[in-house]
């Protein structure tokens, strides 16, 4: 008779100590005596030897497969003549504007023949792109589908009720369709463009002037076209005084750029805020010092800085200051809101801000967990700091977004409804997929998951009305006008956007955008 | 100064030795975080343009005492930043829940496979690293592929030296646990 030693090894009662330490085995991470205690306890245990073996064998293909060329691809000739070209503005700007080629369609009557005649004037419409820059557009519009994904917590309405007339959506792309769009948001039909340069921040809108930055660093000022044109009409441009915008916002009187850069030893400033008046004039600069190298950087992304009530808010990931707050007249410090924790904790980059009434509320993720706090807006004096009890949360991902007196807040995995008045947590639910920034309106919250699904929750309960099967990955949604709006990523080919109805979730219209990035929309 | 006489100065000298040094691991590192190549090259063109603005006013870290560690790091917290943002804005980011605690001792033991699969590994590894965040697949990149320690990741991504040796910990796992997911996943198909 013979004992047979089981197939698979079994992890022993030291490998859930060991287990953590194995990633770093075989870099310098461990000191000598972590180093020792590791590999004696792999010599003879099966089971680490086997993770272990799976860690080299994925860093050694990472290797192989992330070292880089080895021939170089760029030379320092391109570099310096892109250098030369970034430092001016581009040549096109100062180009005659194309006259109106094609008849622009009037919003809200896209049903029948209508829909044939409109689909004739997008092919038109993008012909002209391609011959003016040689590229492709657009796959043109999708007036119906009879393949509809929502499911409704209510029967749909027999007869679609698109966003009222005038409304509009701006989005910006980059790449070889690099430009500034304006759609129809009734049924997403193109209005006007602008071409050329790449806008990868998202634009804002100002008494229907649109404001865009674009990845070269200049300001724009649009409007749209006389009736008929294509082309947005470039009311102003001027040049920034320093690359690397990262994010534009506007409290209505002022637009306020934020920018990443690289601190120097001659200057320790992790990021900038520029403002500029509506009429393009840069009126002041404030430079975010953190004195602290190691640790702090400014945050850049949408939703980490706003502009209301006379300040503008930016957050940071140093543990001194979490939110700066700026006078937005002089951009001169009105206060800082500092952070409450032990130091060396690490905080993630990415609080996200939002401004309603006279109230600022802060999202951070701190180590493991998340939370979610109340100021006085013009002080910054502290109402109330929550903790949220995720199961995985590294990053909070979202801004908060404040509907019908609940303050509502999204982290990697789970989406928390607190009270407005006090932090009370009404009710958190677990979705398990990375989370976009959610939209509110009419007491309803709305937020997309990396499983490439729309949530429409109640926002009193949370519970789900309805659902959406995006055809593409994420997105922060954007309602206006009884509409909310996507633009999901499809794998290597481009975004979706797609106008579903708040109701009952059922799509008024779809459109394909072919372009390696894609602002999300801004309605306006 | 004109085109001519700026080539010939000893900035670009300096800076033409460090691109063609660094533009290869700093393209791989970029392509690692947002898996499309061309956004990638623009991405490093664009940051070793930031770079000669620098150096071509003798600005730190891109002066004549040639600090290349401080170099190596800007480039790499240039190219971070601008490819997070892209990362980001693409969301083609996706989440895979994980308790990397429990999953090093409850996950099911998978044969290694042999030599001539390699390439097919390489796919599914490029799978595996596209569903981790972009801090992650920068913590992994620079710890395995720049043997950067935690203290220098650190400084390229703007967080704390224990932060990111955490990170660096954590990602590793997670990576491993997302491509063997897509391997699983893999084998399924083949077997149908």
């Amino acid at each position: 008779m013979s004992t047979a030693s089981p197939r698979y090894p079994v992890p022993g009662p030291d490998c859930a100590d060991i287990g953590p330490l194995l990633p770093l085995l075989h870099s310098t991470e461990l000191d000598a005596e972590e180093t020792r205690r590791v590999q004696q306890h792999v010599e003879s245990c099966a089971w680490c030897q086997h993770q272990l073996a799976l860690y080299d064998a994925l860093d050694g293909t990472l290797r192989q497969s992330f070292g880089g060329p080895n021939i170089p691809f760029l030379s320092l000739e391109e570099i310096m003549r892109d250098t030369n070209q970034t430092d001016t503005a581009p040549s096109w700007v100062v180009e005659p504007l194309t006259p109106p080629t094609t008849q622009r369609r009037r919003p809200g009557r896209f049903s029948g023949l209508a829909a044939v005649a409109a689909a004739i004037l997008v092919i038109a419409f993008a012909g002209v792109v391609f011959a003016q820059r040689g590229a492709f557009l657009g796959r043109g519009v999708s007036p119906s589908s009879t393949a509809h994904t929502a499911k409704t917590a209510s029967p749909a309405s027999p007869v679609a009720s698109p966003p009222p007339a005038g409304t509009n959506l701006y989005y910006g792309t980059n790449g070889s369709t690099g430009g500034l769009y304006a759609l129809h948001s009734s049924d997403g039909s193109a209005e006007w463009q602008i071409t050329g340069p790449n806008f990868e921040i998202a634009p804002v809108v100002v008494n229907g002037i649109v404001y865009a930055v674009s990845a070269d660093n200049v300001l724009y000022a649009i409007r749209a076209p006389a009736q008929g044109g294509t082309t947005g009409n470039i009311l102003w441009h001027v040049a920034l005084v320093r690359p690397g915008a990262a994010l534009l916002v506007t409290d209505g009187q002022s637009l306020y750029i934020g920018f990443s850069v690289t601190p120097t030893e001659s200057t320790n400033a992790h990021g900038f805020i520029d403002a500029y008046s509506l009429s393009g004039q840069h009126l002041w600069a404030y430079g975010y010092d953190s004195g602290d190298s190691a640790s702090c950087a400014m945050s850049t992304l949408p939703g980490e800085m706003t502009a209301a009530n006379g300040f503008v808010y930016a957050s940071s990931n140093c543990l001194r200051e979490l939110v700066v707050a700026l006078h937005s007249s002089n951009g001169s410090p009105a206060f800082t809101i500092n952070s409450t924790l032990s130091p060396g904790t690490s905080i993630a980059a990415g609080e996200g801000l939002t401004v309603a009434g006279n109230v600022l509320y802060a999202s951070s993720a701190v180590s493991g967990s998340g939370s979610l706090c109340a100021f006085n807006a013009g002080q910054g004096g502290q109402y109330w700091c929550r903790h949220l009890s995720g199961q995985d949360i590294e990053m909070t991902t979202s801004a908060p977004v404040v509907e019908n007196g609940v303050v509502l807040v999204t982290t990697d995995l789970d989406i928390y409804a607190l009270r407005v008045a006090d932090g009370t947590q009404l009710w958190s639910k677990h979705i398990g997929q990375l989370l976009g920034r959610p939209a509110g309106s009419n007491g309803v919250v709305y937020v997309a998951g990396g499983d490439r699904v729309l949530h429409a929750l109640r926002v009193a309960d949370g519970m789900q009305l309805w659902q959406y099967a995006m055809a593409g990955n994420g997105s922060d949604p954007v309602v206006a006008g009884g509409a909310v709006y996507l633009n999901s990523y499809l794998d290597g080919t481009g975004y979706i956007l797609t106008a579903l109805r708040t109701s009952d979730g059922s799509r008024l219209w779809k459109q394909t955008i072919v372009t390696t990035g894609a602002t999300i929309p801004v309605a306006g | 100064m004109s085109h001519a006489s700026m080539y010939q100065s000893p900035e670009a000298v300096a800076f033409g030795q460090r691109l063609n040094h660094l533009q290869g691991p700093l393209f791989g590192f970029v392509q690692g975080m947002i898996g499309d190549q061309e956004q990638a090259r623009d991405i490093v063109q664009d940051v070793f343009v930031d770079a000669w603005r620098l150096a071509s006013r003798g600005a730190p870290p891109f002066t004549r005492e040639n600090d290349e560690p401080g170099a190596r790091r800007w480039l790499f917290h240039a190219a971070y930043w601008r490819a997070a943002s892209v990362a980001r804005r693409a969301r083609v980011i996706r989440w895979e829940p994980l308790d990397t605690s429990e999953a090093s001792v409850h996950e099911p033991y998978v044969e290694q496979h042999p030599f001539e699969d390699r390439v097919i590994e390489g796919v599914a590894l490029r799978q595996a690293l596209a569903t981790l965040s972009a801090e992650d697949a920068a913590c992994i990149l620079l710890s395995v592929v720049q043997v950067m320690h935690s203290s220098e990741i650190a400084q390229v991504l703007g967080i704390s030296a224990e932060a990111a040796k955490k990170r660096v910990t954590r990602a590793k796992q997670r990576l491993r646990a997302a491509y063997l997911a897509q391997e699983a996943r893999t084998m399924e198909e083949h077997a149908q």
